[in-house]
């Protein structure tokens, strides 16, 4: 009955797509709000006060050079004076340390050759969470907005509206075969795409037509447009920069899925 | 004095296990105080990172600090409930989305519905997706990756 019935809708039904929805995943962590950073920063400095002092006998042995280095760069709290009024609290000096506070510990600087960029002893230099596509606001490329999922919009050579992909499909095959190759053949076989189901997880309505949108990572290689598909430009977009591009109809169809 | 029963006084090894510890010399102790030098040195490390002159002072809030400290820590816990909250429902329609589309596609293309359905034996889940990280890579994103034979789809 079930298949009766499907069979008569399909026949209505103009044409199937299955669209695609390409993102890259975030390559570092999320901006810290205010919140956030007040919290940790509360939360561990009350953990240094709650430490236990530094063992510095098990890692400098007393009376070496090490030990020496170590000792130069410490200030020691002067500990409690009879007769004296402490109005902070009177501090109690036990091992070098004022148990009342927090132990500021200074390790010397390990000595490095400038010149020599495999040294281990070289201080660590983050890269910066900014990149030049950031800062050249590259919509093509892959490098920017680190922080937040990037997605892949394309140019329509008929509208010239901006959509997520979308491709026919062939004879004889499913949903999730026909969007990764219709991505490999719009975009060039150098991408590594990882399809996380064959399930749809949208489906956007247009009277008679259907686009099941697959979703879809890129986990490497990058998105050259070929000249020979049906499209003529692409993006890749943070979700909050989508609704600035596509139409309000996609956008609000989209938008539940997306990040 | 342990008192033992009819039933296994006649069991001499059980009566030798019971007569209590056996002062015996080690054989590895060879100084005067009982241990060389070797156990010495690592009593020494386990006295050096022991709790011992370490501890710091009980933490004591005053009424007004207890109180702040407490609102903290409150609204630490309502803001994080309040993302799983919002994740939650994330999830969930994004789930409807998905239930949605295939009670569609079922109607619509039942031999779709049915490829999209099946679930794969196996299932590969990339080796090559990286977890976020606070600060990018040398090389922020590989874009010079290419297919070659090994890694055809």
């Amino acid at each position: 009955m079930r298949a009766l019935t499907g069979r008569s809708i399909s026949k209505r039904c103009m044409s199937i797509k299955a669209g695609a929805i390409l993102s890259r995943m975030p390559v570092i962590t999320k901006e810290l709000d205010d919140f956030e950073i007040s919290y940790y920063n509360y939360t561990s400095e009350l953990e240094k006060r709650l430490m236990w002092t530094f063992p510095q006998k098990f890692f400098f042995r007393p009376g070496s050079l090490a030990e020496r280095d170590f000792e130069e760069l410490q200030t020691r709290p002067a500990g409690a004076e009879k007769l004296v009024y402490y109005p902070f609290g009177r501090p109690d000096v036990v091992e070098g340390r004022d148990r009342n506070s927090k132990q500021d510990i200074r390790l010397p600087a390990p000595s490095y050759d400038p010149e020599d960029k495999s040294s281990m002893s070289r201080p660590i230099e983050p890269n910066s969470r900014i990149t030049d596509a950031d800062k050249k606001n590259d919509l093509k490329s892959l490098e920017r907005a680190l922080d937040k999922p990037l997605y892949l919009v394309v140019k329509e050579k008929s509208s010239s509206s901006w959509v997520f992909p979308t491709f026919s499909i062939n004879e004889d095959s499913a949903l999730h075969t026909a969007a990764e190759e219709g991505l490999f053949t719009t975009g060039g076989p150098d991408m590594n795409i990882w399809t996380v189901s064959n399930t749809p997880a949208l489906v956007q309505k247009l009277s008679e037509d259907r686009v099941y949108y697959i979703k879809s990572h890129i986990l490497a290689g990058s998105f050259k447009l070929s000249r020979s598909s049906d499209y003529i430009d692409f993006m890749w977009l943070s979700s909050s920069e989508i609704p600035k591009h596509v139409s309000s109809d996609l956008w609000n169809c989209v938008n539940k899925i997306l990040n | 004095m342990l008192r033992l029963s009819s039933r296994n006084w006649c069991a001499p090894k059980a009566v030798a296990q019971l007569k209590g510890p056996v002062r015996q010399k080690s054989a590895r102790s060879g100084s005067r105080g009982g241990t060389n030098q070797a156990d010495q040195r690592i009593l020494a490390q386990l006295y050096a990172l022991s709790a011992h002159r370490k501890l710091p002072k009980v933490l004591k809030y005053s009424p007004e600090d207890l109180v702040k400290h407490n609102v903290i820590h409150r609204a630490w816990m309502f803001y994080k409930s309040e993302q799983r909250r919002e994740r939650e429902n994330a999830l969930k329609v994004q789930y409807e989305c998905m239930k949605e589309a295939c009670d569609d596609l079922e109607q619509v293309s039942p031999e779709l519905f049915k490829k999209a359905t099946t679930r794969p034996r196996t299932v590969r889940f990339p080796r090559e997706i990286r977890i976020p990280t606070d600060t990018p890579p040398n090389v922020p994103w590989d874009s010079s990756w290419k297919r070659s034979s090994e890694n055809k789809k």
